[in-house]
């Protein structure tokens, strides 16, 4: 089910000394056990894409749902569906212990009673903080406040829960135990939204990904359709024996490519269609060198995005 | 997920009430210095009229007035900008957001603190008061209507409390029109409260009153609904502001910046 949908988003932010269009028509639709993830580099408009449909940033225009909620008219009720971390380890009452910062946003959200004792003790549980239960927060290491920061999140058990930059600063324990929580949300059927510009954090955990380049989208799809598109474009050739030079040249053409000789010839190439793959053995064919193998490339996300954000500038 | 209402409201009541006696007992420190400020001033006063006073008749009335003056002054100094050091350190901390994201909203929340800040403030300094008076062997007479009259102060306080919170929220390090607006106000005693609209003055229409209640003067329900109006209208308009600065800043995205 599609429980968030933002239509259109535009968003100029005006200072006085001059104004940045930091959102130029995003849309998009998360669906209900399904990790979506905002993917682009620094200033690409993630924060600002995030804040929109938390109620915390007003765009200029645009539409957005939240359990077929008109969000930006009813910000109250649709935060009724919401919870999030936004500044990872910033997000807690630093002078709270782990125990009354869990109570505290429970009480913000309208929870309370045994109910919400109850589940105060299943949360510090699963993000393992039971022995530093009565601990000041603020003097907790950066993993485990950034912890304490998703408990808080999904503590009200809403449906739809936002996370911006998870991974931020985090070292790889901690990153692990994140994407481990990550996975666990979608599971349990809630609809995970992600920003990030960690390409591997979308390689691992991510199922659709909305690459934004500069306020505007430059793809959304399913990630393993984005990763196949250039999986499948993406092949290694290696030849029996040592091209000329002649034929290096000829092979130049096709853009991203790299050819190693010795002894044998191993090339790297990256086409930008399928029907270059003809074009390709045409010059191949020319070296009368036996093929010893072809395999299409493991690609890792980092390539796809580059590439993808490559191809949009300029547009 | 979704409860009756006034129960999720009394939750968050609850909540914010264990979070101020959290901080008051986690920085004692702090509560203690304020306490022992607040006596030392209490008994400076008493301790002045005793010996000053020496022996008028009528030393515990106007030690009564004064010392209940100089009570109300704290509370009003303290609540108008109570909230605005509030969001200041909320901004800081980067905890603002989090706050906002409550589907009670941020006027609800930020109201409802200072509900429960006059529920922990007021009993607190009128202990104070009365083991002041208690050490100086004097008896503290405070009348009913004197309470009235303080929550409905207080409640049009809260309401310039909020017009200062939006400013905050908006110009972020206000610390400076902070301590201005504690002396501006001073300045509208020397207003007049009386006359046709003269009860719309805020503040001192309630110090006027104090003097009557001191006096034994009979106040009278007409002025009662004139300043318990004024005072309503102030509140409402403390939220509208505040409401308005919360919009301002959700436009520029600069609600976390600090
Ligand atoms: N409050 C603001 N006032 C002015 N400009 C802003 C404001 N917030 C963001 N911007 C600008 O808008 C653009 C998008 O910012 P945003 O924070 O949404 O990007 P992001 O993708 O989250 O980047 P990052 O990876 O650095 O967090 C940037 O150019 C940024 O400088
Ligand atoms: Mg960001």
């Amino acid at each position: 089910m599609e429980i968030v949908e933002v239509k259109n988003l535009r968003k100029t932010y005006s200072t006085r000394r001059k104004k940045v269009e930091a959102l130029k028509g995003i849309s998009f639709e998360a669906k209900t056990g399904e990790i979506f993830s905002l993917l682009g580099a620094n200033g690409a408009g993630k924060t600002t894409t995030i804040k929109s449909v938390l109620g915390l940033v007003i765009p200029d225009e645009g539409e957005i749902f939240v359990n077929g909620i008109n969000a930006l008219r009813h910000r109250n009720k649709a935060a009724r569906y919401m919870s999030a971390v936004l500044e990872g380890n910033r997000n807690i009452h630093w002078r709270l212990t782990v125990k009354e910062n869990l109570e505290y946003f429970g009480h913000l959200r309208g929870m309370g009673g045994r109910k919400l004792k109850e589940r105060v003790r299943e949360i510090v549980e699963y993000i393992e903080l039971t022995d530093k239960f009565n601990e000041i927060a603020g003097k907790l290491s950066r993993g485990m406040q950034q912890r304490l920061a998703v408990g808080i999140a999904i503590l009200p058990d809403t449906p739809i829960v936002l996370l911006d930059e998870p991974t931020l600063g985090l070292d790889v324990e901690s990153s692990m135990k994140m994407r481990e929580i990550l996975k666990d949300l979608s599971k349990s059927g809630k609809c995970v939204i992600l920003s990030t510009h960690d390409m591997n954090l979308v390689e691992e955990v991510a199922d659709r990904v909305l690459i934004i380049n500069n306020g505007r989208m430059v793809a959304y799809d399913d990630k393993e359709k984005l990763m196949d598109m250039f999986r499948k474009r993406a092949y290694r050739i290696v030849l029996d024996g040592s091209v000329k030079s002649g034929v290096v040249e000829k092979l130049s053409r096709f853009g991203d490519i790299n050819i190693k000789t010795n002894g044998e010839t191993v090339i790297d190439v990256q086409l930008d269609s399928y029907d270059e793959i003809y074009d390709l053995f045409d010059i191949l064919k020319e070296t009368k060198l036996p093929l010893k193998r072809i395999e299409a490339e493991d690609v890792r996300f980092e390539k796809v995005f580059l590439k993808i954000v490559e191809g949009s500038d300029g547009k | 997920m979704t409860l009756k209402p006034w129960l999720e409201e009394w939750y968050l009541i609850v909540g914010i009430f264990k979070r101020f006696v959290a901080e008051f007992k986690r920085y004692y420190l702090n509560t203690i210095s304020f306490f022992i400020t607040i006596t030392i001033i209490f008994y400076l006063i008493v301790l002045g009229f005793k010996s000053f006073g020496g022996g008028a008749p009528n030393i515990t009335g106007s030690l009564q007035s004064t010392a209940i003056g100089y009570f109300t002054w704290i509370m009003v100094v303290s609540v108008l900008t109570e909230l605005s050091w509030n969001l200041m350190n909320e901004m800081n901390r980067g905890i603002i957001e989090q706050i906002f994201l409550s589907p009670f909203g941020p006027i609800k929340v930020y109201s409802f603190g200072q509900i429960v800040s006059l529920i922990i403030n007021i009993p607190f300094l009128y202990l104070v008061m009365l083991v002041i008076f208690k050490m100086a062997k004097l008896k503290l007479i405070v009348p009913p209507a004197f309470f009235l009259n303080m929550f409905f102060l207080l409640l049009q306080t809260y309401g310039f409390g909020m017009i200062l919170g939006g400013i905050t929220l908006k110009f972020k390090r206000t610390q400076a029109l902070l301590q201005i607006s504690q002396f501006a106000i001073i300045g509208l005693l020397v207003l007049n409260p009386e006359g046709k609209l003269g009860f719309m003055i805020p503040i001192s229409p309630h110090f006027m009153i104090f003097r009557m209640i001191m006096n034994g003067e009979n106040v009278g329900m007409v002025l009662w609904l004139k300043v318990f109006t004024a005072s309503l209208i102030y509140y409402y308009i403390g939220t509208r502001v505040f409401a308005y600065f919360v919009r301002v800043v959700k436009k520029n995205g600069e609600l976390s910046i600090y």
